[in-house]
């Protein structure tokens, strides 16, 4: 085994992380965007015929969401949330699968259905998208129930028209989907329900959760893996000229 | 080529695109009816990696899978149909609504299009039209020997005739209502046009079931709120720069690369 090769090896395996790092900056004004992954970097023994000197560095890596709030930007839009805490909102993903987001900016599409700023479909606490009444205005308490308001009937009690399906996930492991979408460490690629820890599941109105991106760690991650590049590609070039001190020691005269 | 590259960019091209959402909404801050458009950003589709589950060795399988992501992008802009302010101009055509809903107007090819914009005029055969000279539906002609003209907040509009000739009703005016506002296609000329999204117009006679009621010699304003786009746009900026810092040290790695090998 090559000594170059275990040099380029440890190249190869830092790619990843840097390409995870330019889209974590890359989303810095997602709207409630979740950081998620995590780098380190083991030693493993190549297995095989020769020495016990072969090791290589192979990647570890853990892609679990990170809860960790983002900031509160106020809108003041009724529709508009934030949501508190570990809650996520469950959503009906563009293939049918139930799966949650963090996303709180809510509209309502052309079929008067309530959806997130992507589309997706967003989920009653019976598991059925909510269709909401016409004409009416629209708020949403902080408990997750989705109120009425008559504009003609200003003394009348609010109407609840669904509750928003919310899970406190501070006791549940989220993965990410392909779409972008959080599910359930357990159900990866059929998402759905999971049951909710103990704090009750909160919200905000009127404000939205930008990104959860630390840009000064983002920013001092990537000089790192710059900088460790380029150490390694030295460590390469260390090896290079090895190699040739070698192969002009045997050189015919 | 490096991946980080490829993501970056895609950070520049969101933000670069937000910034003329930004830029066009501080510009109308003056046209009135205007409606802010805020950008939404998405996290592009991820590539699998590793996926979760799948075997590390013969007994343990790997707990998460690993989904790259490959950067930003805008997916729509938003129209915020938030009320705007409401200035008092004293001018008896100067209608603005308050509440959700639009004036109907015919275009030139018979089609409606909508607006929030009640800064009515007369053209020459005394009918109403929008500043642009586009008539208002259902049409409405004020005769010559109109004296004052007074429009209530269901929409009738009333003349007191001159010399004493009484006072007429010309007709209503009618309020266009969609289910999702936000989704009607900003024409331009503070117009907007019914799409799928927007859901199909009502049409209702204003303060009745929901639908907002015309208030005249008033005018709404833009609800472009310049301090909130001030902040949007300094953050912007910033997070323009930490993207091309990304591709910097991307390029900086690269070219590292080439020198040294």
């Amino acid at each position: 085994m090559k000594a170059i090769y275990t040099a380029m090896a440890s190249v190869r395996q830092i790619e990843i992380a840097r390409a995870q790092s330019a889209n974590q900056l890359a989303n810095v004004s997602t709207v409630a965007f979740k950081q998620s992954y995590q780098h380190a970097t083991d030693s493993v023994k190549i297995a095989g015929a020769g020495f016990a000197t072969s090791y290589q560095p192979i990647a570890v890596s853990e892609d679990i969401i990170s809860l960790a709030a983002g900031p509160m930007q106020a809108t003041g839009r009724k529709l508009d949330v934030y949501m508190v805490g570990a809650t996520v909102l469950g959503v009906q993903a563009s293939n049918g699968q139930m799966a949650f987001t963090r996303r709180g900016d809510l509209n309502v599409n052309e079929l008067g259905q309530l959806t997130i700023g992507t589309g997706d479909l967003v989920m009653g606490d019976g598991g059925s998208p909510i269709s909401v009444p016409l004409g009416q205005t629209l708020e949403i308490s902080s408990d997750g129930a989705v109120l009425a308001f008559d504009p003609n009937a200003p003394e009348a009690p609010a109407s609840e028209v669904a509750r928003l399906l919310l899970r406190d996930a501070s006791a549940t492991s989220l993965v990410r989907r392909l779409d972008g979408l959080f599910e359930p460490a357990g159900q990866v690629n059929v998402g759905g329900d999971f049951d909710g820890g103990a704090v009750p599941a909160e919200l905000v109105s009127g404000a939205i959760e930008g990104s959860a991106v630390n840009v000064a760690e983002m920013l001092v991650k990537t000089m790192e893996n710059n900088r460790s590049f380029e150490a390694r590609i030295r460590l390469v070039k260390e090896f290079k000229d090895l190699d040739q001190a070698g192969t002009s020691m045997i050189r015919m005269a | 080529m490096d991946a980080s590259l490829w993501v970056a960019k895609t950070g520049l091209t969101a933000q670069q695109s937000r910034l003329t959402v930004i830029s066009n909404n501080l510009s109308n801050v003056n046209t009135v009816g205007f409606k802010k458009d805020r950008a939404v950003f998405e996290d592009l589709l991820y590539q699998n990696v590793r996926q979760p589950g799948a075997s590390t060795d013969a007994q343990t399988i790997s707990p998460t899978g690993l989904m790259m992501g490959t950067g930003t992008r805008i997916i729509a802009t938003e129209k915020i149909h938030s009320q705007g302010n409401m200035i008092s101009t004293e001018n008896a055509l100067d209608l603005a609504i308050t509440g959700r809903g639009f004036f109907q107007i015919q275009q030139a090819d018979g089609t409606f299009s909508y607006t929030r914009d009640g800064s009515f005029k007369l053209n020459d055969q005394g009918q109403v039209v929008t500043a642009n000279g586009q008539l208002l539906v259902p049409a409405l002609t004020i005769p010559v020997n109109a004296g004052s003209l007074t429009v209530g907040r269901d929409g009738t509009v009333d003349a007191e005739l001159e010399a004493g000739a009484g006072k007429v009703t010309l007709g209503q005016i009618q309020v266009a209502r969609f289910v999702n506002e936000a989704g009607l296609q900003p024409m331009g000329r503070n117009l907007y046009r019914e799409t799928t999204a927007s859901g199909t117009v009502e049409i209702g006679i204003p303060g009745l079931a929901g639908i907002g009621e015309v208030m005249q010699g008033a005018l709404e304003a833009s609800n472009v709120n310049v301090v909130e786009e001030m902040v949007n746009m300094i953050e912007t900026q910033r997070a323009y720069e930490v993207n091309s810092k990304a591709i910097a040290a991307a390029d900086g790695m690269l070219r590292f690369l080439n020198n040294n090998l």
